[in-house]
């Protein structure tokens, strides 16, 4: 009777919710995920254009049977206040006309010089430490252990300050992990790529990077010197944009980052499979003490836990009592996935000490990553589970199936 | 018997009597009225479907509302079924065809129904006033947001549809963004607004949907709010959908509009 009264709460709330589609494509097997890492003076409206120029680029690059296998994905760092600085800092020359602010940040207007002075200004005094937020990066680092964990590879196109988070999110990865992750870096402000001297593309027509050599504020060490010159060079102002600069069609950068993609897919080890992917993954993640439990309820009523490892739907596939985790629920194909809700809650089985949990929850296209602190109230309180979030899974449109992810 | 178990009986003599009948056939769902049902519940995202048909009565005020020109402008009489009073009484669901043929393509169209017509006023600085902005009409869409839209594309509906459904997704994002959770949600909304853009438009569709964030966010208080909501969605991982499947984004049927 709860869930009906859910559903139905569900169904009157739905225009605050959101619905994926699980397409054909999602319930596909992928054998390596791209990312785009996005540098901060990119929206996530940017990034998810620079994600698909990739996918596009690919496309047309790879045979079909080789692209099917590829999944295109956005690990997005905020923008770090940087284009709110910029307006606040420019606000009296835009004598009250905002929209042009947004024209000019978006390259839609030409540029003039006091406008790309004050972001080179404020994108030099942006340091390392404060780019790198430890949650953003833990966030991503676990996405990427989890991909690896399913068997497929992680290539990440790091563009500008992404770099900093790639070699960082690098650094994080177990050695066996690092086989299987690789970094196609563009526009990096960074000094290396993945602790090595790997190839990276920077223009030598790019002004940030210029700039950001030439005022050296903040950056732990000079950026990689520019190595890559356009002939002729797109007529974009900052010479830095992934879109509009480095990806050009028909330019030298575009066939260097593409050529450097393709070059990671076939050098990087396939890693070896801890977990079951699926067309639902729930992957459980925390510290070191013994024993955090995931517990799911699926809509048939099946109880899948650690003493329960099959459901009707999925399974627990991974079960971890030592610390760390994972511990992984997956339900494999769309052929198994069922109507309704699916409870994920999590239960503190033994420990001694505060733990913080992550939960990572992937439903077709929906990806939410929770993390959760357990205090001391929670050590060694088997059997009750704390309820972390709902998958509401139900009919698609027209076929397949759509996903609502409840807190 | 309450207002929507009447309005639940009366769709089922109406199943029941008509020659035609509604089972196995997709209720009339144009723009507007998609636009419509968009307002009320973006889950219900497309067309045709099943849970559109359980929400019938939503549907059919819906269609009640285009046919009252609440979304002025952009009602189309066959795909919406916003027909005229008379019609509705007769066939409430516009599961017949218009009584009227809809004029030929190539002549000029009946006054009130270009994509111009009855526009709100420029709202001017008072609407620049507060975040939510001004909508007298009501749609969803602020008064100057509708111009713009309208002005900068009058020969293309499909491109003007497109618009609108981003700028609801751009409204909510900047009025309904409190937490993550809320922005994480929102940002699924503007995801599928762009591919739709990039749909209709893969030669311009980046460019177009830029100018409209510009013009949309011509305020300090939207630009803050626009970047406050961007800036939750930092750390966070996104999967977008392949550009094969874009066309599923859109919240109307590209098809039933020849430009």
């Amino acid at each position: 009777m709860k869930r009906i009264f859910c559903l139905l709460i569900v169904c009157l709330l739905g225009g605050m919710l959101v619905a994926e589609t699980c397409a054909a494509s999602i319930c596909e097997t992928k054998e390596a995920v791209i990312f785009f890492g996005n540098g901060v003076k990119s929206l996530k409206r940017d990034a998810r254009d620079s994600i698909a120029l990739i996918e596009k680029r690919l496309k047309a690059e790879l045979l079909p049977e080789e692209f099917k296998t590829l999944e295109f994905d956005i690990a997005y760092n905020g923008t770090h206040t940087l284009p709110l600085d910029l307006l606040e800092s420019v606000i009296q020359l835009l004598t009250g006309n905002i929209s042009k602010f947004w024209r000019y940040f978006f390259g839609l207007d030409p540029i003039p010089e006091w406008f790309a002075e004050n972001f080179i200004l404020l994108a030099g005094m942006l340091d390392e430490s404060s780019l790198l937020t430890t949650d953003s990066l833990a966030k991503h680092v676990n996405t990427y252990k989890t991909v690896i964990a399913e068997g497929k590879k992680v290539i990440l196109v790091a563009h500008s300050q992404g770099n900093l988070f790639g070699n960082q999110s690098y650094n994080l990865l177990e050695s066996r992990e690092r086989q299987s992750f690789g970094m196609v870096s563009v526009a990096n402000v960074d000094n290396n790529v993945l602790e090595a001297d790997s190839p990276y593309t920077t223009l030598k027509t790019d002004k940030v990077i210029q700039a950001l050599i030439a005022v050296q504020l903040g950056l732990p060490t000079s950026p990689m010197r520019p190595n890559t010159e356009n002939f002729p060079a797109a007529d974009n102002f900052w010479g830095h944009s992934f879109i509009d600069s480095y990806m050009v069609e028909g330019s030298i950068s575009a066939a260097q980052i593409t050529g450097d993609i393709t070059a990671a897919l076939g050098n990087l080890a396939t890693p070896y499979q801890v977990v079951e992917p699926g067309v639902i993954t729930v992957s459980l993640t925390w510290g070191p003490e013994p024993d955090v439990d995931l517990h799911v309820n699926e809509p048939n009523g099946m109880h899948v836990y650690w003493d329960n490892m099959h459901g009707l739907s999925g399974a627990l596939d991974r079960d971890d009592r030592s610390g760390w985790g994972p511990e992984h629920y997956h339900v494999a194909s769309c052929n198994t996935l069922e109507e309704g809700i699916y409870t994920i809650a999590l239960d503190y089985f033994k420990g001694s000490n505060p733990e913080v949990a992550t939960l990572q929850i992937q439903a077709g296209r929906l990806i939410r990553t929770y993390e959760i602190p357990m205090a001391s109230e929670y050590y060694g309180s088997s059997g009750s589970p704390e309820v972390v979030a709902n998958l509401l899974v139900k009919p698609g449109v027209n076929s397949g199936f759509e996903f609502e992810i409840l807190k | 018997m309450n207002i929507p178990q009447r309005m639940i009986l009366v769709a089922m003599l109406l199943c029941l009597f008509s020659g035609s009948g509604v089972s196995g056939e997709k209720a009339r769902l144009g723009p507007c009225v998609r636009q419509c049902i968009h307002t009320f519940n973006p889950s219900l995202a497309d067309s045709g479907a099943v849970e559109f048909m359980a929400e019938n009565f939503r549907a059919r005020e819906c269609v009640q509302k285009c046919k009252e020109n609440i979304y002025e402008g952009e009602c189309n009489s066959l795909a919406d079924g916003c027909c005229h009073a008379d019609y509705l009484e007769v066939d409430p669901d516009c599961q017949s065809g218009p009584p009227n043929p809809e004029p030929d393509p190539g002549t000029n169209p009946p006054p009130g129904t270009g994509p111009g017509d009855n526009l709100p006023p420029d709202p001017g600085e008072p609407g620049k006033a507060t975040l939510e902005g001004i909508d007298s009409d009501r749609d969803g869409i602020r008064d100057d947001i509708q111009r713009y839209i309208v002005v900068t594309y009058p020969d293309s509906r499909k491109t003007r549809e497109a618009l609108r459904q981003a700028t609801i997704a751009l409204q909510k994002i900047i009025l309904e963004s409190p937490d993550v959770e809320s922005a994480l949600n929102n940002t699924e909304l503007e995801a599928r607004a762009s591919e739709c853009i990039r749909f209709i438009r893969p030669a311009d569709g980046r460019e177009i949907d830029n100018m409209l964030l510009a013009e949309f966010l011509n305020t300090l208080e939207r630009s803050r709010a626009y970047l406050e909501y961007d800036a939750k969605l930092g750390g966070h991982v996104f999967v977008g959908k392949n550009i094969d499947e874009y066309r599923s984004s859109c919240l109307f049927d590209p098809d039933l509009m020849e430009d």
